[in-house]
């Protein structure tokens, strides 16, 4: 550290600095009042014209690939609102679906959770589940309506627990649109069969009197399959 | 430039088109985006907040969650899946191509698994490897199908089951979208977590329950209360274990804060299904329920906007 | 503005002009070194929160999710906004040859923008954020930023009318931009986030438009007309092409703005926004070669001056920052790259490399030359200065490699869905104390340039008092004398 000795004038009676070679503490040389020199001669590389105006072309082939054609529903870039449409059920099998998804993500993904798989030693899973891949939907359906209670062993795991009966709040597409989902959901590994409305109104009404929630072993007792 | 008002326009020009394509063009695209009408359920969605909630956000926004967690789901576009649906006649080329495109099978396995389409033999693969394998495997003589699939690792990690999109943020104000993910994405934390105890207990300390957490604590959103002798803890004292527990005799009561930071955290849900976020169908569920273009289409399935 | 009369092409002598911004720029100058020590002792607790979770927990006020954007808004607005706008006076001064009107507005401006960021950061502490990032003061604290600017930069404007070189220089240009893009980018920022805001994630979008035009226009332009003129001024090796100037200027002008939505990539936007944002990214890189090729030339000349010049040191560093920074985005825009880097600190680690590298170090660099000018004394410390450097640098450098490296390692993690997400968040950490060794590191920089700022000072008024202060005690005895 060495301080430059204060040989200066006070503030209000600053000298004009020489504006030749002399160099401050730091090294910087005086500056003088003139902007700094700036060539005339060059100009603009032919290239570099040249590659503006490809990549300007480059843009626009980019904005027509990847900017959805300006259309304010398309999220993904690379899409088109076609692609969108394609994927918007039509047919009954996939509204279906769709319906099931959205009764499922509703009801049942805040304790078996969206990724179907359950939280461990609370709720039982359903993706790749031995009571969900049975052939028939005959008991899940029963468990959905009336709900099911006390302890259950699902892929050798012990659970005990409470689930809630949905036979007021869903109706039977309701309940048949979330069991397809649920079985075959390939998503989660599932591809077992779906289930249909009919099959879930004649469990309803053959069930219609009970009131009280399923256990397991009573569940073992149905046949899988009509 | 020896114009100053040209330098001036011009700076003003393009300064004002990127102010039209950034700001004003979105503005009047999407700034009049109406609510969804879920029908079955006669609701409008996003659905609207509950008043402890909206002064949950505003929890939130004082506490500066957002700085380390998002609210925003994606999904990774144009990921292939490719079924192979067909061996065609030349079963010893179509077992060649395909240890081609997947190397890890051995012979026996490969030729097992053209013996028997459909088979999925790619899935999650990107567009050139799809395409890739396509080309080998046409060329055998085989027939494939390849179905794009919207995922990506915001989906496999169960933040949600679909990407969001513009109006799932309709009733939100601030927008927390959020930048950077020190913590997991909260778009969906409703549909995820219904457990209001687990969440105080997280806020108190995130490390009772997740050892090693870097979640900071909030412990000025709780009060401590001195139980007078025989007096019994209080339904709202936050049980803690062992180890975090204040001394006997003080309990841990969550404030007002606390419970409407958490009452809006449950209500972070962006999962309902509307017009431009249906993913698409995966072909497992296409071979089971027969997907046919040719039936009629039920008008109102989902109206588009 | 009066067009200059061919006759009246006169500059004023350099000593004139810096006597006639003297005020205005000293205390601009004096108030950005000193939120740039507050704001480094903000951001040394901020950073150490990120990997101590635990420290000063218990004060509600030093939450990691207030403390965050209190250090932002110093930095941003109390450092850089007045050090910038001290420089822009400066420059436009001693560029057009024209005397500094309007000081005593000037100062009254600084007065209205210090308390107007004093009552915001203080509010943003207590908890007053809006909630959106980079547009976090208070309602009641951000009119009078405005209103302060208003005050001070438009004076900036009636020197660039009044000048009296017809011929305007590269720096006067960005200056310009600078000047004119501030208000509108604050003004919009803030009305449609907070005051009228927008609806949904459009806030968001004028949010992105807002930081993209304050890095890349605001401090972007600043950056470049200091380096644009002190570069060629202290090197003494002239800008090589006009022409490709003008190319580079145009360029960036045109572009700049654009990219701001790239930050939220794959989010809730329409896809047409994204890819527009992309595309302007992309087409800035023209400007930044035009920045390159212009000025590289003159810091390569003087490689063999550079020892002994600490000022260069700075704005060398500043540019090759910048470039860097500059490159770095654009890259950081495509698909590819994105997927890997989103919701990670590669972003904001860009932003920072642009923002402290590119402009703070140069902003410091032209203060170093400025201060000595306006008043008439040299620093006092070539050490300090030479730590300074050592520090800003090095604490720069530590933080891009923190930021970009940990950004990377962080987004790997992130995307492979094997890994836990407590395994996520945990693999940053090593990167996160790196990030709390730059900080460290710049904040005894910024001490240094503070002290010997202060030393600085105090020897001029020292020599400016002590006669004035004897004169009031002994009056006698120069009595007696005459």
């Amino acid at each position: 550290m060495k301080p430059v000795p204060s040989a200066r004038s006070p503030v209000a009676a600053r000298p004009a600095r020489a504006a030749g070679n002399a160099t401050g503490a730091l090294g910087a040389p005086a500056l003088d009042g003139a902007p700094p020199a700036l060539g005339t001669g060059a100009t603009t590389p032919l290239w570099l014209v040249g590659l503006f105006g490809v990549m300007l072309y480059w843009a626009t082939l980019y904005l027509d690939r990847n900017g959805g054609g300006f259309n304010p529903l398309v999220f993904n870039q690379g899409e088109l609102l076609a692609d969108l449409e394609a994927r918007v059920p039509r047919s009954e099998a996939d509204a279906l679906l769709a319906q099931g998804r959205r009764v499922y993500t509703v009801y049942c993904s805040a304790c078996h959770q969206p990724n179907g798989r359950g939280t461990p030693n609370q709720f039982p899973p359903l993706a790749g589940s031995d009571w969900v891949l049975t052939e028939g939907p005959n008991r899940i359906i029963r468990i959905v309506l009336n709900g099911l209670q006390g302890p259950i062993t699902v892929n050798g795991n012990q659970y005990n627990n409470v689930m809630l009966p949905w036979r007021d709040q869903l109706s039977d597409e309701d309940i048949a649109a979330v069991v397809t989902f649920i079985r075959g959901n390939a998503e989660w590994g599932n591809n077992a069969g779906p289930a249909t409305p009919a099959q879930v109104k004649a469990i309803r009404e053959a069930t219609a009197s009970r009131s009280t929630s399923w256990t397991a072993q009573e569940l073992l007792a149905i046949p899988l399959k009509d | 430039m020896k114009h100053g008002p040209l330098l001036f326009l011009g700076v003003f020009a393009a300064f004002f088109a990127s102010w039209v394509a950034g700001v004003l063009a979105p503005h009047l695209q999407i700034g009049g985006q109406s609510l969804v009408q879920i029908d079955d359920l006669g609701i409008q969605y996003p659905l609207d907040r509950t008043g402890e909630a909206k002064q949950g956000a505003q929890v939130y926004r004082a506490q500066g969650c957002h700085y380390c967690h998002t609210q925003q789901v994606l999904q990774e576009p144009l990921l292939s899946r490719l079924t192979l649906t067909d061996a065609g006649t030349n079963i010893t080329d179509a077992v060649a191509a395909l240890r081609k495109v997947r190397r890890d099978l051995d012979a026996d396995a490969a030729t097992e698994l053209v013996r028997h389409p459909p088979q999925v033999i790619l899935a999650h693969a990107g567009a050139s490897a799809t395409d890739q394998a396509t080309r080998l495997l046409t060329n055998a003589g085989a027939r494939v199908e390849s179905t794009i699939a919207n995922l990506g690792p915001d989906l496999r990690r169960g933040w949600g089951t679909r990407r969001t999109v513009s109006r799932d943020y309709l009733r939100d104000q601030p927008v927390f979208l959020g930048q950077i993910r020190l913590g997991p994405d909260l778009a969906n934390l409703g549909a995820r977590q219904t457990n209001t105890t687990w969440l105080l207990r997280k806020l108190y300390n995130a490390r009772i329950d997740l050892p090693g957490s870097t979640m900071p604590r909030y412990p000025y959103l709780f009060t401590e209360r001195r139980l007078r002798p025989g007096q019994a803890p209080s339904p709202d004292a936050l049980a803690l274990p062992s180890e975090f527990a204040p001394p006997a005799g003080i309990e841990i009561i969550p404030t007002r804060e606390a419970r409407q930071l958490v009452a809006y955290l449950l209500s972070l849900r962006s999962d309902a299904l509307f017009y431009e976020v249906f993913p698409p169908p995966t072909d497992q569920c296409r071979d089971k329920t027969g997907r046919d273009h040719e039936r009629p289409v039920r008008p109102n399935l989902v109206p588009r906007p | 503005m009066p067009p200059p009369v061919a006759a009246s092409l006169a500059p004023a002598a350099p000593a004139d002009l810096d006597r006639s911004c003297r005020w205005p720029v000293l205390v601009l100058g004096g108030l950005s070194a000193g939120w740039l020590v507050f704001a480094a002792v903000l951001g040394v607790l901020a950073a150490i929160k990120l990997h101590a979770p635990g420290m000063l927990a218990n004060i509600e006020w030093l939450t990691y999710g207030r403390v965050q954007p209190a250090a932002w808004n110093a930095l941003v607005f109390g450092f850089g906004a007045l050090a910038g706008l001290a420089l822009a006076l400066w420059l436009m001064v001693r560029l057009s040859g024209v005397p500094l009107a309007g000081t005593g507005t000037i100062l009254f401006g600084a007065a209205v923008w210090q308390v107007g960021l004093k009552l915001g950061v203080l509010g943003v502490l207590a908890g007053d954020s809006t909630g959106i990032e980079g547009l976090e003061l208070p309602r009641y604290a951000s009119p009078l930023l405005l209103a302060g600017y208003l005050l001070i930069a438009p004076w900036a404007l009636v020197v660039f009318g009044r000048r009296q070189r017809r011929e305007s220089y590269i720096s006067q240009w960005y200056l310009v931009t600078a000047l004119l893009v501030f208000p509108w980018c604050f003004a919009s920022g803030y009305v449609l986030t907070s005051f009228l805001p927008l609806r949904g994630v459009l806030q968001a979008a004028a949010q992105a438009w807002y930081l993209q035009q304050l890095w890349v226009l605001w401090f972007g332009s600043l950056t470049l007309a200091a380096l644009f003129y002190f570069l060629p001024k202290l090197t003494g090796a002239a800008v090589p092409s006009r022409s490709l100037a003008l190319f580079g200027f145009w360029t960036f002008v045109a572009f700049g703005g654009l990219g701001g939505l790239t930050r939220y990539a794959g989010g809730p936007f329409p896809a047409w926004m994204l890819s527009l944002a992309v595309v302007g990214n992309v087409l800035t890189l023209f400007a930044i070669y035009g920045v390159g090729a212009n000025l590289l030339p003159s810091l390569r000349a003087a490689l063999s001056r550079l020892s002994g010049n600490v000022v260069l040191w700075f704005l060398g560093f500043s540019l090759l920052a910048w470039l860097t920074a500059g490159v770095l985005t654009a890259l950081n825009s495509l698909a590819t790259v994105r997927h890997l880097t989103h919701f990670t600190l590669v972003t904001p680690g860009l932003d920072q490399l642009a923002f402290l590298g590119g402009f703070g170090v140069a902003a410091l660099g032209g203060l170093y030359v400025v201060v000595p000018c306006l008043l008439g004394r040299d620093w006092p410390s070539r050490f300090l200065a030479t730590l300074h450097f050592g520090c800003a640098a090095g604490a720069v450098v530590l933080l891009a490699v923190a930021f970009l490296v940990g950004g990377l390692v962080h987004g790997a993690a992130l995307n492979n869905t094997d890994v836990a997400f407590l395994t996520v968040a945990k693999r940053y950490l090593p990167f996160a104390s790196t990030g709390t060794l730059a900080q460290l590191l710049w904040l005894v920089g910024s001490g240094a340039f503070a002290v010997n700022f202060l030393w600085l000072l105090g020897a001029c008024a020292r020599t400016i008092c002590v006669p004035a202060a004897r004169a009031l005690v002994e009056p006698l005895p120069a009595e007696g004398k005459a």
